[in-house]
């Protein structure tokens, strides 16, 4: 069963890990909402290193609001943007149940 | 080279120019054929199956995401479940996706998609081939996310402010393909003619489906 | 809250200029390149794709910022290759001075540049 459900606030974390991390840094520490869960994949922080990735990760897509990533952002206020992240890299958002 | 210690970097290198491209192309056409020969002397691979590699490189081309474009269009049931899932739509369409999954995102009135990959430069390759140049260039992947409305303005696309824009990041396992709006007059048109109305950069939502949007935003990256 | 540890590949939201809209071809060597990589990978699972990132992510941000995507992908591969003991940098330099001396060039492998012998 994965973790977390379309809707689901989320707190996308900073593991402050080393090598190679497919969550990039601008939406570290930034709360979204659970687009859609994609899975189960083989962890590519493991791969990177030639293990097999395994166990494998729950994937979800999050859609997090361009103005709560970009205190400057120059677009609408109903611009998105939706990323991939990791099961490990999420905790429920603050506030949410 | 840099040393081990300066493997990362933080904010004080944000101010940094951001570049692409380097003039020493002979020097890896050389490595890569040194590589080449050592890697089949010693048998890690044999000369056909890198060829077999290329043809599969080489054959992909953006006219085959078209092709689903305009049966999207054109067959409603098709598109419920390309939205479900791209890798098995395409399939019916006799189109083998490698990659694990094809999310396809619809444009409509009220909502425009952009796709980017910040972190390298995924991209439906097994469908589309191989990337515009400015789709894998550091600019693109550093701007899109950030200032995606003013990209597209460059690019020749304004959105107007009362319709969302979405930027997908190609950040992990999922690859993306652009749903175009089918364009206004286009109602006689049969799939063919349809099909030729898509071009690989509305595919990537830096273009509008239709006539008007022919000319691509440069060429690809396949010389072709 | 930990520290901001930024790959330097990780661009996402940076400054940059325009976005450039040249056009350059896909060349031969970067298709062999790509080939040998995707072959290793299918064959033996010798060199994946996650592997190969993580060497252009860590070889360093002034040859990562020098070089273009296909070469980037070039250099991390005899990285890879040479880690893995499958065949070691020097055996690729060697090759290469001596398919160079076949054709009537040097290799300055400081610069990562050909030169034309008169």
């Amino acid at each position: 069963m994965p973790r977390f459900s379309p809707g689901d606030r989320v707190h996308i974390e900073d593991l402050g890990k080393p090598g190679h991390i497919r969550i990039p840094w601008y939406v570290r520490h930034k709360d979204g909402a659970i687009e859609r869960y994609c899975g189960s994949y083989p962890n590519p922080e493991d791969l990177a290193y030639a293990r097999r990735g395994q166990p494998s990760v729950d994937l979800y897509r999050v859609r997090l609001r361009q103005i709560d990533l970009w205190p400057d952002y120059a677009g609408q206020a109903q611009d998105t943007l939706d990323i991939e992240v990791y099961d490990h890299w999420l905790s429920p958002a603050e506030g949410s149940s | 080279m840099t040393m081990r210690g300066s493997r990362f970097v933080s904010h004080p290198a944000d101010e940094q120019p951001v570049i692409e491209g380097h003039e020493g192309a002979e020097y890896y056409d050389l490595m890569t054929a040194a590589t080449r020969e050592l890697l089949i002397e010693r048998g890690f691979l044999e000369q056909a199956e890198i060829d077999a590699v290329v043809a599969k490189l080489e054959a992909p081309r953006a006219e085959w995401g078209a092709l689903i474009v305009a049966r999207a269009w054109l067959d409603i049931a098709f598109k419920t479940r390309l939205l479900a899932d791209g890798v098995a739509a395409a399939a019916e369409l006799g189109f083998s996706i490698k990659e694990a999954q094809l999310v396809v995102v619809e444009n409509t009135a009220n909502l425009h998609n952009l796709i980017v990959c910040t972190l390298c430069s995924c991209y439906p390759r097994s469908l589309l081939g191989q990337p515009p140049w400015w789709y894998i260039s550091k600019t693109y992947r550093a701007r899109a996310v950030r200032e995606p409305r003013q990209v597209l303005k460059e690019l020749g696309l304004e959105i107007p402010p009362d319709v969302e824009l979405r930027v997908h990041d190609s950040n992990a396992d999922m690859r993306y393909l652009v749903l175009p709006m089918r364009p206004d007059g286009t109602d006689e048109l049969d799939e063919a003619a349809l099909a030729a109305l898509v071009t690989r950069d509305a595919m990537i939502g830096a273009a509008l489906a239709g006539r008007e949007s022919r000319q691509a935003l440069g060429g690809d990256a396949s010389g072709s | 809250m930990s520290d901001v540890l930024r790959g330097y590949h990780d661009v996402g939201g940076r400054p940059a200029g325009p976005v450039e809209r040249t056009v350059h071809p896909f060349l031969p060597w970067q298709k062999v390149s790509e080939a040998m990589r995707v072959a290793l990978d299918t064959k033996s699972q010798l060199v994946t794709l996650d592997e190969l990132r993580r060497c252009f992510e860590s070889f360093g941000e002034d040859l990562y910022n020098t070089l273009g995507f296909y070469e980037r992908r070039a250099e991390a591969l005899t990285v890879l290759l040479d880690e893995k003991g499958l065949i070691s940098r020097a055996d690729i330099q060697d090759r290469m001075l001596a398919m160079a001396m076949a054709q009537g060039i040097s290799v300055n492998f400081a610069t990562r540049s050909i030169e034309r012998l008169e």
